[in-house]
């Protein structure tokens, strides 16, 4: 694993929330590094701050102390317009909710993120739209609208969607939630597809079914991530 | 912004049927915003063109001085600006004419010409002061008594240029007092050469009034008011009508009055008397449905905006997610809502543009004499639309800014 590249280094990483009355401490000096090719499973009770790491990782949410780097740059504080441009060419999303657009076709979905990305050519969207749903198994259904597809199709249109301005992280908080276990795995082995076509893909999950599949388990427990096993 | 991201946007906006109370809304507050508009422009043009020109307006009655020969008529032709003095008796016949036919029944209306007006809408000849036998008649021509009514069939209304150098006869009776009331008496014919045409708006005047010399309308008025020789029955004579005193101007009517009522005239009126009140109802009245319009539109774009923006945090938040940055946001959706705007305009111009079709062929053209007429500006266009895109711009934005004051964590995890 130590011969990939590493993509993330998270060094003490803290993250507190401040409420009226008390201070919840939900990352604690955490380190954690991360590669690509890999699929890293975190895991963990609920509240314990996986979504938070993940919103810390996508550039959304940022920490108090400590130091991020991707492929070896600092992107912590940075002005929103620097994090946006980093998120644009590095990460893409996937959320519990495929938060798809009603009225717009899967691969017009899949399309959104590229709109704005001028190093993809205006003519080559939809052809890179249709090509994306064609490699998570819904190329029959590019001209669907959400409500046409199932849960997992949608899911996977999200995760199309994600790939979209062909990020080298993919973060998946909750992937599965919403699914059934039939679905769940789909949704895990397309993961796992991209995690071995070379992406570091960090999937925080409930569901134990994401063990089969991890190159690597993190535990988050009490602000910090143990390896499990370790 | 490239085409592909309007085209994307556009889509977005079709598809979306919660659109379409929106755009409905917007439609009606364009149409009366610009409706509004244009109505107050038309309304302006009308008093100026139709009211402020007409000669009706600059009219004044006058009763006569029955103790003098000419009835006064000398004394009041001698005061300054005044053009002309006739009596009010002229324009008061109703007369058979030989256009009846099984839809129209023939009836017209002689009027006199007060000396020295220009019909601005003549084709053909003037009537001169010593001519006879001459006319000028509408050229919507519709010798009918329903012109009365407003009731005027479009199919009956007779070309009346194309009259011109033909002849036509009116009948009238000369009229007798006989066992306590008047009679017919002996039936007059009289033949007239159409010299011209006219626009009868321009006077506001009915579709069946023509115009024809003094000479022949005082024939005329002699005949059907004959003259009463016994003074113990009292019925009204020709001397008894009033005068109609025509002003050279509308500004110098005021001073013409006082001059008549100095020359101890008595009921002195206007025939016609611009209602000021009336006028300035009317344009506060569209000054007010313009400014209502575009609160409105304001209000409708902010309650749209607040709830598409709820609506649509998640898509917002998964945007940002995507790399969008707040301004990539707030350009699509200003542009969204510019695109939508534009398409209520072009729903809203169409729209009012078959409104006024149809007011101008139905309504309007029914109360023919008022010429009131609906005249569509570009520049009123050009101005609702300025209005539309800049208010609906403004408000959306003012949305936009404080929906992506929210973090993206809370936008994506937001519920409807």
């Amino acid at each position: 694993m130590e011969e990939k590249s590493k993509v993330i280094q998270l060094k003490n990483i803290q993250k507190t929330f401040h409420t009226k009355n008390k201070e919840v401490n939900v990352l604690r000096n955490l380190n954690a590094e991360f590669y690509e090719g890999n699929l890293y499973a975190v895991m963990g009770h609920s509240g314990n701050g996986k979504s938070t790491l993940i919103h810390i990782l996508g550039l959304i949410d940022e920490c108090d102390e400590g130091e991020y780097q991707i492929y070896g740059k600092n992107v912590k504080n940075l002005k929103d317009k620097d994090a946006s441009y980093m998120r644009l060419k590095n990460i893409g999303f996937v959320f519990q909710e495929f938060n798809l657009v009603p009225t717009l076709k899967a691969y017009e979905n899949v399309m959104v993120p590229m709109l704005i990305n001028k190093e993809i050519q205006a003519k080559e969207r939809k052809e890179r739209a249709i090509e994306l749903l064609s490699s998570v198994g819904l190329k029959e259904r590019i001209n669907h609208f959400p409500k046409e597809l199932s849960g997992g199709e949608q899911q996977r249109v999200a995760i199309a969607r994600s790939l979209a301005n062909n990020p080298n992280i993919i973060l998946a908080d909750e992937p599965t939630g919403n699914l059934d276990e039939k679905s769940e795995r789909e949704i895990f082995t397309l993961l796992k597809k991209l995690a071995e076509e070379g992406k570091c893909v960090i999937v925080v999950s409930h569901s134990s079914e994401i063990k089969n599949y991890a190159d690597k388990v993190y535990i988050l427990d009490k602000g910090k991530l143990e390896g499990e096993n370790e | 912004m490239n085409k592909y991201h309007l085209k994307n946007l556009f889509i977005k906006i079709t598809r979306d049927k919660n659109n379409i109370f929106f755009i409905i809304l917007l439609v009606i507050s364009t149409i009366m915003l610009i409706g509004s508009i244009t109505f107050n422009k038309n309304f302006n043009e009308y008093i100026e063109e139709n009211i402020n020109k007409n000669i009706n307006f600059r009219v004044l009655s006058v009763s006569n001085k029955q103790d003098e020969a000419d009835l006064g008529k000398e004394e009041l032709l001698s005061i300054e600006h005044v053009q002309d003095v006739y009596s009010s008796v002229y324009g008061t016949f109703l007369i058979d004419s030989n256009f009846a036919n099984e839809d129209l029944d023939g009836k017209i209306t002689p009027q006199y010409l007060p000396k020295s007006t220009v019909i601005h809408s003549l084709i053909g000849s003037q009537i001169g002061e010593n001519d006879t036998g001459v006319a000028i008649i509408p050229k919507d021509f519709y010798p009918d008594n329903s012109v009365y009514e407003y009731n005027i069939n479009a199919k009956n209304i007779i070309d009346g240029e194309s009259l011109i150098g033909k002849e036509f006869t009116i009948t009238y009776y000369t009229r007798k007092f006989e066992n306590m009331k008047f009679v017919n008496d002996e039936k007059l014919t009289k033949t007239f050469t159409v010299i011209g045409v006219y626009d009868n708006k321009e006077f506001m005047n009915y579709n069946n009034d023509i115009f024809i010399s003094q000479i022949d309308i005082d024939e005329i008025a002699k005949a059907k008011i004959p003259k009463n020789d016994n003074p113990d029955i009292e019925i009204t004579q020709i001397d008894d009508y009033s005068f109609n005193v025509v002003v050279d101007s509308l500004e110098n009517v005021e001073s013409v009055t006082e001059k008549i009522l100095e020359h101890n005239f008595s009921n002195v009126e206007p025939s016609m008397e611009i209602d000021e009140g009336v006028i300035n109802t009317i344009k506060i009245s569209c000054l007010v449905i313009a400014i209502i319009s575009i609160a409105v539109i304001i209000l409708i774009v902010l309650l749209y905006m607040r709830k598409k923006l709820i609506r649509e945090s998640n898509y917002i938040g998964i945007l940002r997610a995507s790399g969008y940055t707040k301004t990539n946001v707030t350009i699509q959706y200003l542009f969204e809502t510019i695109i939508t705007s534009i398409i209520t305009y072009i729903i809203g111009c169409i729209l009012l543009i078959l409104l006024c079709v149809i007011l101008k062929n139905i309504v309007f053209n029914s109360f023919n004499y008022i010429g009131y007429n609906i005249r569509i500006f570009s520049t009123d266009f050009i101005i609702g639309f300025v209005i539309l895109i800049l208010t609906s711009s403004i408000s959306s934005l003012y949305m936009i800014h404080m929906k992506l004051k929210s973090n993206i964590i809370n936008l994506i995890e937001s519920r409807e």
